[in-house]
């Protein structure tokens, strides 16, 4: 697939999940915790299209969910960008296994960003890592990540082409 | 050499994506026009859709809700049952505390809206993501003389502060965060502090100012200051005091505040077009 057939993909699935996360996943919340689409689909981005995939849409997806919500601009972008890049990291094991292994990834990575986002918010002013319920949510977040992993992949493998598409989805 | 290219390119990206969030944030800091601007149609695209998923969902979100929050709804309906059956029990002093409350307002004259220009403005639903429980939008904006600063409060008191706004909508920091600071008095014994947020769950806390000689009583009404160059105008109610402790070490008194705003169930605020002297 050509380079615009690729960003026109990744441009759809990215403003598919900020709706589905502003209309849908906004009014789902577990113990007050909401689920993190944007989130999701960062590090499946990372997990179908390796590091450097990872952390060009993580960047985008974080910066789309940060200007939709009142916090700093930026926080978002910068902790989707690295632990999508950290996913990216792992393509291979992923590519190796299963769905089982892959939903521990897409877990693990999504608690992860939860935790970078939230000392990185604190850097900046907001009152993040101090948050009362802040493992609660890193818990949550990640469970439903886990949960949606093989829906993230799907999307993720869709928008990067059939060659990318890892036998985890 | 190739595959040392392949290795290095993620890395190089990954830079080059970490310096571009570190720009970005460095622009919101500074309030460059931008983001602000980008911000502003990314509220103004997303509100219609957030609405139109609410009507949608709405049957599947109460059954949600319902299921989710079974005790919280039983526990709930209990206290207000146990509400109204005290309200009917009290009904005939409640009316002669109306008549006082009148007479009293009447006399005193301190409806602390008037002549401040209140904007009536709604709490949009539902938050986008997780950590934003010390801040909501409205569905007023600069189109309806909304400025970046105005007070924010309900009938009971007050309730946070506009920190952005666009044409349609704005962004309230509410008291419950930490960062909000604002001067207070105490109306009796009259006294002069210092007070700030301690979470969305936690009471106001007022650490400044109070001094251990002071006699505070729990139940003392606690309002802004207005001294010069508040943030708030003067008299805007903010809770009672519920707790007191004392700091030895800093020759101070703690007093644990329990706010008249419901925070929690917010529908219906009033925006005051107030700035602080210049």
């Amino acid at each position: 697939m050509n380079e615009l057939g690729l960003v026109a993909r990744w441009t759809l699935v990215l403003v598919t999940t900020l709706v589905l996360q502003a209309g849908l996943a906004s009014q789902i919340s577990i113990d007050g915790v909401v689920p993190d689409l944007v989130l999701t689909i960062a590090v499946c981005a990372g997990l179908t299209g390796g590091p450097q995939r990872g952390a060009i849409i993580g960047f985008w997806a974080g910066l789309l969910i940060d200007l939709a919500r009142p916090g700093p601009v930026g926080v978002s972008a910068l902790a989707m960008c690295l632990v999508a890049f950290l996913a990216g990291t792992v393509q291979v094991v992923v590519v190796q296994s299963g769905r089982l292994i892959s939903m521990v990834l897409v877990t693990a990575a999504s608690a992860l960003g939860v935790l970078v986002f939230a000392v990185g918010g604190e850097v900046f002013g907001a009152s993040t890592l101090t948050h009362p319920h802040l493992f609660s949510i890193v818990a949550i977040v990640a469970l439903i990540s886990g949960l949606l992993s093989r829906f993230g992949l799907r999307m993720a493998g869709w928008a990067e082409g059939p060659e990318h598409r890892s036998v985890a989805e | 050499m190739a595959v040392s290219q392949r290795r290095r390119r993620p890395r190089f990206t990954l830079v080059v994506m970490t310096l571009l969030s570190i720009t970005v944030l460095t622009l919101d800091a500074k309030n460059v026009p931008v983001i602000s601007g980008l911000r502003s149609g990314m509220i103004q695209v997303l509100s219609p859709v957030q609405h139109g998923f609410r009507t949608v969902t709405r049957p599947i979100r109460h059954w949600w809700t319902g299921s989710n929050d079974y005790d919280r709804v039983v526990a709930e309906n209990k206290r207000l049952r146990d509400e109204v059956d005290r309200l009917n029990g009290s009904s005939i002093s409640n009316a002669n505390a109306v008549d006082e409350l009148n007479r009293l307002r009447d006399q005193l004259d301190i409806p602390f809206t008037k002549d401040l220009n209140p904007v009536v403005a709604q709490v949009a639903p539902g938050l986008i993501s997780n950590f934003d429980d010390n801040t909501v939008e409205l569905d007023k904006g600069s189109s309806s003389g909304i400025e970046d600063g105005n007070p924010v409060v309900t009938k009971a008191g007050l309730v946070g502060r506009v920190t952005r706004v666009t044409p349609d909508h704005c962004i309230v920091r509410l008291i419950t965060d930490s960062r909000f600071v604002v001067g207070v008095r105490l109306v009796d014994p009259v006294d002069y502090a210092v007070g700030h947020g301690a979470g969305p769950e936690n009471p106001f806390v007022v650490d400044e100012g109070i001094e251990l000689t002071s006699p505070i009583k729990i139940g003392a009404q606690v309002v802004t200051s207005g001294l010069t160059s508040a943030l708030y105008p003067k008299d805007i109610p903010i809770g009672v005091v519920s707790k007191v402790s004392r700091s030895t070490s800093d020759q101070t008194q703690k007093l644990e505040v329990t706010l008249s705003a419901d925070i929690e169930r917010l529908n219906v605020v009033q925006v005051l077009r107030w700035e602080p002297p210049k």
